[in-house]
């Protein structure tokens, strides 16, 4: 990869480059200036937008893929940052060179992604860990996670990226793993509720 | 969401009285195939709703493989095993695929590509030291799996979960293995998959999908103080019955634009199944 950089977005927010390696800012912000790009794509549609060469995604995103070339960049692969309904921006990975990305390749980006996705959550719940670690368990995904995210959001009349932030921060106090702390929300063994 | 396109079937209606406790037998089961494979066309073409396809399509396998629940996952990003969809919303089979990142089932099948069939749980301990014993103490005593196959790769598994100590016949596991097949199609039938890392892209989307309805379930559970499989139920009945796809119902839910109170039951719309066990 020749650069990345991490896009924060969301509904009332204006896409903000949150950080950006190998790449000028200027390169992701030209795509929201724009008003297309493979960010928004796949922020819009929750599944990763691959562009193996930019010179040929005219006809999808004329006006962005154009001025892309002229800053260097050939290709483009962005993931969505998500969990289900929670989305927080995208990871955008780039290369100078135009070129099919490989499986493995993907892997690791998506790995990326979850790791940058539970940073800004942690980030937003007051959880800084020690170690990075934390919180990429696969236990994260299990069911019963997005069961008691949802339950959460209904006993605090919140927003659904609030509540995971509310439930990671619970089980990140309390020690415990969070598919366990969600356990116990499903079961009703624990509720949330704002004092 | 109005929708000019009228369904012909039962759907149409809001009746289903003819999939209602259906049990398979060998002289209706040609008549059986053939509405599945309508139902299951009808559902492919209009208002594609991957998630609604693939929890027809299970509770179809269900029907067709008497005393089973039936569970579909997929291999995620980094190889780890994902639930889609399910026969049941009931969190047993739910759980009991999730557990199967190390070893099962699921993982022995997507490894080897090959079927996994009439594997008795109790003398599988050391096969699957965990899972084997996890299963038997949710009341099962056979499972399968067959592959989810896309010429060499193998995306995911259909998990059969058996209170029975019944082998299947060799037919039920050509029809479970088309079903199977039918699934990967529905999967992969939003655009053409090119290459490897679009299908891992495709797949993503999937997945992320699954998340929203998980989420959406835990929102109507609350707020209507329902079981979680009721709680899907609401969401699939209001679905089909404003001609709206599953994801966006479970959307609207989130972002509060549909309130929970709005769900309700169609008329003949199946309520989630008792437990087959306790009923024999």
């Amino acid at each position: 990869m020749s650069g990345a950089s991490v896009v924060l977005m969301g509904a009332e927010i204006v896409p903000s480059v949150a950080g950006a390696y190998g790449v000028s800012v200027t390169v992701q912000d030209l795509e929201f200036t724009l008003g297309e790009g493979p960010a928004s794509d796949a922020y819009a549609e929750g599944k990763p937008v691959l562009v193996d060469d930019l010179e040929l995604a005219t006809s999808r995103w004329p006006l962005f893929a154009r001025a892309l070339a002229d800053t260097g960049m050939r290709s483009m692969y962005a993931i969505p940052l998500q969990v289900g309904a929670v989305k927080l921006g995208v990871l955008v990975l780039y290369r100078d060179q135009p070129g099919v990305l490989e499986n493995e390749e993907l892997s690791a980006a998506l790995l990326v992604a979850d790791l940058v996705t539970n940073q800004v959550l942690d980030l937003q719940a007051g959880a800084v860990a020690e170690s990075l670690a934390w919180g990429l368990e696969v236990d994260d995904n299990r069911a019963v996670v997005h069961q008691a995210t949802g339950m959460i959001s209904a006993q605090l009349d919140c927003g659904i990226g609030e509540a995971l932030v509310r439930l990671r921060g619970h089980a990140f106090a309390a020690e415990r793993p969070i598919d366990e702390v969600a356990a116990d929300v499903v079961t009703r063994q624990l509720r949330f509720e704002d004092s | 969401m109005a929708n000019s396109k009228k369904a012909s079937g039962p759907r149409a209606t809001g009746k289903c009285p003819v999939f209602l406790a259906l049990e398979v037998t060998m002289e209706h089961k040609e008549e059986w195939l053939a509405r599945t494979f309508v139902e299951l066309a009808d559902t492919l073409v209009a208002d594609f709703d991957l998630i609604d396809f693939l929890s027809l399509l299970l509770e179809r396998c269900a029907e067709l493989l008497d005393s089973a629940e039936v569970g579909l996952a997929l291999a995620a990003g980094r190889g780890e095993l994902r639930v889609m969809a399910s026969s049941s919303e009931r969190m047993r089979a739910l759980e009991l695929i999730e557990v199967q990142n190390d070893e099962g089932p699921c993982r022995d099948c997507l490894r080897s590509g090959e079927q996994v069939l009439n594997q008795r749980l109790d003398g599988a301990e050391n096969r699957w030291p965990r899972f084997a014993p996890e299963a038997r103490e949710a009341g099962f005593h056979m499972v399968h799996a067959l592959p989810l196959r896309l010429r060499s790769d193998v995306i995911g598994a259909m998990n059969i979960f058996s209170s029975e100590f019944r082998e299947l016949s060799p037919q039920d596991v050509n029809l479970t293995q088309a079903l199977a097949d039918v699934a990967t199609i529905g999967i992969l039938q939003e655009r053409a998959v090119k290459h490897g890392t679009d299908l891992a892209a495709q797949l993503q989307g999937a997945l992320n999908s699954r998340i929203v309805i998980e989420q959406a379930k835990g929102i109507v559970g609350e707020r209507r103080r329902v079981d979680l499989d009721e709680a899907f139920a609401l969401l699939r009945s209001y679905a089909r019955g404003n001609r709206t796809p599953l994801s966006a119902v479970a959307r609207a839910i989130i972002d509060h634009s549909l309130a929970p109170a709005e769900l309700h039951l169609a008329l003949g719309a199946q309520r989630p199944a008792r437990d087959k066990r306790s009923a024999s």
